[in-house]
């Protein structure tokens, strides 16, 4: 492959074990690493706290949903029963909290869910399509009994050398470089097709 | 991951004399609050009495019925977090024997002042005629025992067998009690509805509600989560189950006490949301009686107290996780559910007040009396010691049950 029209993502490393994987996480964090992500069949207990992840900002979208829905449902009862269409129904008044509440409760919990996926779709930038590190063909082992730590090329603490040097240390094989998709067609149409 | 086997802690004894007065204060308490509620009330007011100490009762009954309730379902789920606290949920459901007792002054001295029904001339009530066939007596009082009986043995059962292994380490005795609780479930639930049923819900024997066992239930696991929460940071903070409580301990008992908020919520807005839109007279009474006058502005205070309160101080991560917020929190919920208790049973006493005095039954308003702190200061305080000294007789925790390490380790992945 001629790599030299193509750019660098970042270096990959592959560990034996979900707590190699935890292991090498908390040193990388340790080196302040801001740019780095690991990947692994399966969710390992404490690897956030590992990665050194801060309080999720999902909870902030599930309470605008949560207002959101809220209000909805006042207006939309407030509205249609004391306002626009307002009817005696077994002597209730036109608008009570009583049978309010359950439809309130309701759009609230609704439009939580709502706001929770759509922040959490926003803040892992998700759905995405494609990604570097599918450029690297052992990476399939990932969704199978690959554990595998990413550096991008973009940290500022991250040095061609070096960088491989500690990886290597911390127990990493198959250490690669992972490369940015190229800039032109990557399926160009073989020239005996044309012809 | 690997976790290095560490050895298992050996039994802990209670330190009495590191609790302080407390040792000396419940029991003095108990017996002065008791005896001075009993002479003072006999001879100025026995019916405020008898209600006093019923509400003082069911106080205590509902704590020890919830701690039993969080015993047997720890056993039947296999749970682990658990296992650790267990020893003070078992002794706090010991406690039956001695409600047991508590409850003979109800049966030979105030059940005439208590239940209407029992008074009530059957040929001018056809309602409760209709109801006789269960609502009578003999059957009342047989009931009665069944309940306190059931109660008491379980509770005895699951602490005598959970100590012995403390002896022994036998596993089997773990598997054993996994299986009764699976019997011993379903009798809960059954015992304590009826009980909810005929103590308090035949207080005003026209009303029904479907709901009564699950919503008296609901208080009952909250207010012993409670109170498991206050003992067991108590007993942390006097210098016991040195590293091996942690802050996950509490993460979880916050998240259970939050979740039975939210429980009693939903449970005890259903109630009243489903009985004000029948309208059925024998049912929405129970309300109005409960929206008349400044019981009006209870009800609102026992609605935000009880729910909206603590759903607010416990909704947070550190809320859950700080000892003092949360022990702060579930001082709030103990007191709440004495509100709902009063709530329950008070208004009662004055429709009997008023059918006594020839007229209409109505409620006049919230007007608390020092009887009700007496009798509950006593009851508490003699169910207090007794905890005390169930939980002073072996080790504070189950030293050698096969899921203790896991107790131990228990981590909330945040």
């Amino acid at each position: 492959m001629n790599h030299a029209t193509k750019t660098l993502y970042g270096l990959g490393a592959e560990f034996s074990s979900a707590a190699g994987l935890l292991e090498a996480a908390k040193k990388i964090y340790a080196h302040g690493f801001k740019k780095w992500d690991v990947y692994s069949p399966f969710p390992i207990h404490g690897m956030d706290h590992a990665m050194g992840f801060k309080r999720s900002r999902v909870s902030l979208f599930s309470l605008i949903g949560g207002f959101t829905g809220l209000t909805t449902g006042f207006v939309l009862i407030y509205y249609t029963s004391a306002l626009n269409y307002p009817l005696i129904v077994q002597g209730k008044p036109y608008f009570a909290l009583e049978p309010s509440l359950p439809i309130f409760f309701e759009l609230t919990i609704l439009l939580t869910a709502f706001g929770t996926v759509l922040g959490l779709l926003l803040l892992t930038l998700l759905p995405r399509l494609h990604h570097p590190v599918f450029n690297w063909d052992r990476f399939q082992r990932a969704t199978d009994d690959g554990f595998f730590l990413v550096l991008e090329v973009t940290d500022p603490k991250f040095d061609p050398t070096a960088s491989r040097q500690l990886l290597q240390g911390m127990g990493g094989t198959h250490i690669t470089e992972i490369y940015q998709d190229p800039e032109e067609d990557p399926h160009p149409v073989r020239a005996e097709g044309i012809a | 991951m690997s976790h290095s086997p560490t050895p298992l802690p050996s039994a802990e004894k209670l330190r009495l004399e590191s609790l302080g007065i407390l040792p000396v204060l419940l029991p003095a308490v108990g017996i002065i609050g008791l005896l001075s509620a009993f002479i003072w009330g006999w001879i100025s007011n026995p019916m405020q009495l008898a209600f006093s100490y019923l509400f003082a009762f069911t106080v205590g009954f509902t704590i020890c019925a919830g701690a039993l309730f969080w015993t047997l379902l720890h056993h039947a789920l296999d749970a682990d977090w658990s296992v650790l606290m267990r020893r003070i949920l078992e002794s706090i459901a010991s406690c039956f024997p001695v409600l047991l007792l508590l409850f003979l002054p109800i049966i030979f001295l105030f059940s005439k002042e208590l239940w209407h029904w029992m008074t009530t001339d059957l040929s001018t009530d056809p309602l409760l005629a209709w109801k006789s066939p269960f609502l009578n007596e003999p059957f009342f009082y047989i009931r009665c025992g069944f309940y306190l009986l059931f109660f008491s043995l379980a509770g005895l059962l699951y602490r005598n067998l959970s100590m012995r292994q403390d002896e022994d380490g036998d596993p089997r005795i773990t598997l054993r009690l996994r299986h009764t609780a699976y019997g011993f479930i379903p009798l809960f639930v059954l015992c304590l509805t009826f009980a909810g049923f005929d103590w308090l819900m035949s207080l005003d024997h026209h009303w029904y509600s479907t709901m009564w066992g699950v919503y008296l239930f609901a208080g009952c696991a909250q207010s012993s989560m409670a109170i498991l929460i206050l003992i067991t940071n108590g007993l942390v903070r006097t210098g016991h189950l040195k590293g091996l409580f942690t802050v996950e301990h509490n993460h979880i008992m916050g998240m259970l006490l939050f979740a039975f908020t939210t429980f009693w919520g939903y449970i005890s807005f259903s109630q009243y949301f489903l009985q004000w839109y029948a309208n059925i007279p024998e049912e929405t009474w129970f309300f109005v009686y409960r929206n008349t006058g400044s019981w009006f502005w209870f009800s609102v205070f026992l609605v935000v107290g009880h729910f909206f309160i603590p759903f607010l101080l416990l909704l947070t991560q550190p809320a859950k996780r700080t000892s003092w917020r949360l022990c702060t929190t579930a001082v709030w919920v103990v007191a709440m559910h004495c509100v709902d208790i009063y709530w329950i049973i008070m208004p009662n006493l004055q429709l009997q007040e008023s059918r006594h005095a020839g007229h209409v039954a109505a409620t006049t308003g919230f007007h608390p009396h020092l009887l009700d702190l007496l009798t509950l200061v006593g009851v508490l305080g003699i169910l207090g010691h007794t905890i005390l000294w169930l939980l002073s007789k072996g080790s504070i925790f189950p030293a050698r049950d096969p899921r203790l390490r896991d107790s131990l380790a228990v981590t909330n992945w945040l």
